[in-house]
């Protein structure tokens, strides 16, 4: 769970400036005094617990505090390090924003002040007109994962793809997925490039 | 960039020769050029042109080299460190590959005493590029030498001249050659440093490409709710067909009408996908912003356009904001080839958001 946010990295953004300029005489002077013109995300250490921040197109002087202020209650400074540098006031709480499945059916966001809200993933998918599957933590991210299988359909909907293997067909209104094996007896994929869609068999 | 000091009177004997309506091209490169890329650098020039009041008079030597192959060729003819360079004397470009449209833009608007700060700016503009607002301020690089000056700077106060004024103020501007500086106020009506106030207040965090989204809209598809296409590769007769390093590509592009999560299938070898910028970018960009994005917009790159690349493979279910899209389709190999796409709403397993 990360606790830490430093709020960027900036070698990209250094990079972009003309080598040029650094070794000129006649080169133009940067931007980088408050007060001058900008236009960028990134922000700037002037000390340990201010930024310099672009904002309404004019560089100015933030604090930390209202930096991290901005990420919601759980966060405060703890110093620069390229840009403010924001903690968690408890590390032991869940991070804002993130989402956790708190069992196989719920899923459970923790908001700003580090409370865990959660949500039934059956009232979470059929708020989309689909089909619970359930909480997934897949790849790191948790959230309900739904399917249109079981949902309703337009009888003349023709039949889709669900993935190489799997076709959707419209039956009674309500869609209903095959596995393209089983429909052909034998090895099969389904192809999205016919009209409509069929099972290759 | 212009080339007025080199011994630009040189040609070069490219064994590849391709000619259009105004240019003569040979190349050394290790990959055709493809009829699309014959169009799109007929495209640039006239674009060029046509915005700013300079018609394509006579026909201009393009020279083009692999960007591997130039830097041992490059002091021959332009400038140490230059990608490409422009002989107005004899009416040759003489360019690596990365370089080829700036240099096209160069030939369109030939005043070769038109101050580096705007002929760069221009030519990356009408060149392709997306701009940025720069570090620093436009007065303190309008009388710098090509090589000093913020190419940042002048592409973006360029574009940003082009959308506000138009482009006919433009081309009236780089018709005062030398002195378009000095006399900005003879065209615009404010002095230099008035507009750059302006520029300073009003100027977005970035402009899209000129060239942005352009391939020709994808086939809808009523049954699948989608869209659906076949796509030939033929590198030497299709007008949509560019040279893209080891194999032609063929753009076309969608509007996906409720963000979501859509299947997209192809046999292609690979293709990119990106969001279409449709405006200005107001909102400045991180590196890396976009990283996780399965369709990152356009904007989400510096100087060239962002995509999302993906190889060969089973159907994708992909999250797609709602928006114009471009997909661009590859193959290995530039013989003649034939591919099928299809994308739909995705109707298997998929994560939702809305548990807030």
């Amino acid at each position: 769970m990360a606790n830490r946010i430093l709020l960027g990295p900036l070698a990209s953004l250094i990079s972009l400036l003309p080598l040029v300029i650094a070794c000129s005489e006649s080169a133009p002077s940067l931007f980088v005094d408050l007060g001058d013109p900008c236009r960028s995300a990134y922000h700037f250490c002037l000390d340990d617990d201010s930024v310099r921040a672009c904002e309404a197109g004019v560089w100015v002087e933030r604090d930390c505090a209202s930096v991290c202020a901005e990420l919601g209650p759980a966060y405060g400074p703890v110093g620069c390090d390229a840009e403010c540098v924001c903690e968690l006031l408890d590390p032991s709480g869940c991070t804002p924003s993130e989402a956790s499945c708190l069992d196989d059916g719920t899923v459970a966001v923790c908001d700003e002040a580090q409370d865990l809200q959660p949500s039934p993933c059956s009232t979470v998918c059929a708020n989309a007109g689909l089909s619970e599957i359930g909480c997934v933590d897949h790849e790191g991210i948790a959230a309900c994962w739904c399917t249109s299988e079981g949902t309703s359909c337009e009888p003349s909907t023709t039949p889709k793809c669900v993935d190489d293997a799997t076709i959707a067909v419209c039956e009674s209104g309500t869609w209903t997925f095959a596995d393209c094996q089983v429909v052909c007896g034998g090895p099969a994929e389904c192809d999205p490039f016919r009209w409509p869609a069929a099972c290759d068999c | 960039m212009a080339c007025l000091l080199i011994a630009c009177n040189q040609s070069p004997g490219l064994p590849t020769s391709y000619d259009t309506e105004h240019l003569r091209i040979r190349t050394e490169l290790d990959h055709p050029l493809c009829a699309g890329d014959l169009v799109a650098f007929e495209q640039v020039i006239r674009r060029a042109g046509d915005d700013l009041g300079f018609p394509m008079e006579g026909e201009v030597s393009v020279y083009i080299w692999s960007d591997e192959a130039w830097p041992a060729v490059r002091k021959e003819y332009c400038r140490d460190g230059a990608l490409g360079c422009t002989s107005y004397s004899n009416n040759s470009i003489y360019t690596s590959w990365s370089s080829v449209e700036h240099e096209l833009v160069h030939a369109a608007v030939p005043i070769p005493k038109l101050p580096p700060f705007f002929a760069e700016g221009l030519a990356d503009v009408y060149g392709g590029r997306q701009t940025r607002f720069g570090f620093t301020a436009p007065a303190d690089n309008v009388a710098l030498p090509e090589t000093e000056v913020d190419r940042r700077t002048a592409r973006h106060f360029a574009r940003w001249l082009r959308e506000t004024w138009g482009s006919a103020k433009l081309g009236e501007l780089a018709r005062l050659g030398n002195h378009a500086g000095q006399r900005f106020a003879e065209v615009y009506g404010v002095s230099f440093t008035e507009a750059q106030t302006r520029y300073f207040a009003e100027a977005p965090f970035g402009y899209p490409s000129l060239y942005t989204c352009g391939g020709a809209p994808l086939d809808q598809a009523d049954d699948l709710d989608g869209w659906r296409g076949v796509v030939v590769f033929d590198c030497g007769a299709g007008e949509d067909v560019r040279a893209y390093g080891i194999g032609p590509i063929v753009r076309r592009t969608f509007v996906i009408p409720v963000a979501g999560h859509y299947s997209v299938s192809t046999d292609a070898d690979a293709f990119i996908l990106s969001r279409c910028a449709t405006g200005p970018i107001e909102e400045p960009v991180r590196a890396g912003e976009f990283r996780d994005d399965d369709v990152p917009p356009s904007y989400a790159g510096e100087l060239s356009e962002a995509h999302a690349w993906f190889e060969r493979g089973p159907i994708r279910d992909l999250y797609f904001e709602a928006g114009k899209h471009e997909i661009g389709l590859l193959s290995r190999g530039y013989e003649v080839d034939e591919v099928a796409l299809s994308i739909w709403p995705s109707l298997g397993p998929r994560p939702v958001e809305g548990a807030q």
